[in-house]
């Protein structure tokens, strides 16, 4: 299992959970799987959430996902947020990125 | 005698309240029209008070003006004192020499990724307001994060953003301003097809307030934030009046936003939010782990 180190200061933006994403979408795809230690962070916005969980949700089965991708130390707040995107997800929300443009 | 290129703000441009539609109307208007602003001198001499928006709203003034801006102090002492403390501007008076006072976000402009700012900004309220129930000032260090990244990148403002704000340690409330000169939200939303039917830019302010609606496309957005916010408030934690365009719509407790006209068109978004910090928050149950 590989130890993927979070960069962002703090969890709030988009790009950090998109870059977050990338580096666990690229470990996994090689058959690798990953851990992700939050112990230094006390929140994550909607934003960061959905840009991580959603582009994961995107790109991979559910259970690959269950298997391969391990949480570890995350407080309540970051719990609750990260849910809250596989909710949305499950709803049919998706990142502006995803969504089949409209006709016009 | 007051010239043309100057702007006298009146009395109290903060008698207002967004709840009950008494708004700071000059400076408002006067921001409106920033495009077109040929300001020399803003003369704040008869004020006595400014709240976070109107502050907000005359910085913005100053940063798309085309010359430099001469200011006219308050001839209150505190008014004056608040402006500085605050950065608005120096007016000759030494920080220094002013007595430290942390209930107040000096006035800034963003124009990047919000980084640690409103975690600082809450961590520094909830020292000076004596704490705050666990997990509030991370939760409203979110929405003030979320508001300030629709700012910076769905609004094409040419300033970024101005974010100032007020504590008031006697009531636990909050006050904070940010402001944009963009392309409205209506605007913003009116770019994806699929809201072209939105008739007013109060449907627009509440559509953009729904779960999962956004304007953007090329760029990773969900349409979250607003939402989140608006339920928040809904719990009575807080409110939130959004100006844009033309219209401004308050949420709060009650079911339905309330609506008011802005005569002429706002060029850009004021949210101003009010928050209590000592709400108790209650955690969905089952959030012990994070079920893929």
């Amino acid at each position: 299992m590989r130890d993927i180190v979070i960069k962002a200061e703090i969890l709030n933006a988009p790009s950090a959970g998109l870059e977050l994403a990338a580096a666990v979408s690229q470990s996994i795809s090689r058959g690798d799987p990953v851990r992700l230690d939050f112990a230094r962070y006390d929140r994550a916005t909607p934003s960061f959430a959905n840009a991580f969980m959603m582009t994961l949700l995107h790109q991979f089965d559910r259970e690959l996902l269950r298997s391969n991708v391990r949480i570890d130390n995350a407080c309540p707040a970051i719990v609750e947020a990260l849910n809250a995107s596989i909710s949305r997800y499950d709803r049919g929300i998706r990142l502006s990125i995803q969504r089949t443009p409209a006709a016009g | 005698m007051t010239d043309a290129g100057t702007f006298k703000v009146s009395y109290m441009p903060d008698a207002g309240d967004f709840a009950e539609g008494r708004l700071a109307w000059d400076v408002l208007h006067k921001t409106s029209n920033h495009s077109n602003s040929t300001l020399t001198c803003i003369d704040l001499f008869d004020v006595v008070h400014l709240k976070p928006y109107a502050l907000a709203s005359l910085y913005s003034l100053g940063l798309c003006a085309k010359q430099p801006i001469n200011l006219i102090p308050p001839r209150d002492k505190d008014c004056h004192e608040h402006l500085v403390r605050i950065g608005f501007c120096n007016l000759e008076m030494d920080q220094n020499e002013l007595p430290v006072r942390d209930t107040n976000i000096r006035i800034r402009q963003l124009e990047t990724e919000p980084g640690a700012f409103s975690a600082d900004v809450f961590e520094l309220w909830s020292r000076e307001l004596g704490g705050m129930p666990p997990g509030i000032a991370s939760s409203l260090a979110d929405h003030l994060d979320e508001v300030i990244l629709n700012a910076i990148q769905h609004a094409d403002s040419t300033i970024g953003c101005v974010v100032v704000g007020q504590a008031f340690p006697t009531t636990g409330k909050v006050e904070i301003a940010v402001l944009d000169l963009g392309i409205t939200i209506p605007g913003h939303l009116r770019q994806r097809p699929e809201y072209n039917h939105l008739c007013s830019d109060a449907d627009a302010i509440i559509k953009a307030t729904e779960e999962g609606v956004t304007g953007a496309s090329g760029i990773t957005n969900s349409g979250v934030g607003l939402y989140e916010l608006k339920s928040y408030c809904r719990q009575g934690h807080g409110e939130m009046a959004i100006l844009s365009g033309s219209s401004i719509v308050v949420f709060g407790q009650a079911e339905h936003p309330i609506i008011h006209a802005f005569r002429g068109n706002f060029q850009g978004t004021l949210v101003n939010l009010r928050f209590s910090t000592r709400p108790t928050l209650t955690r969905r149950p089952g959030d012990a782990i994070v079920s893929w």
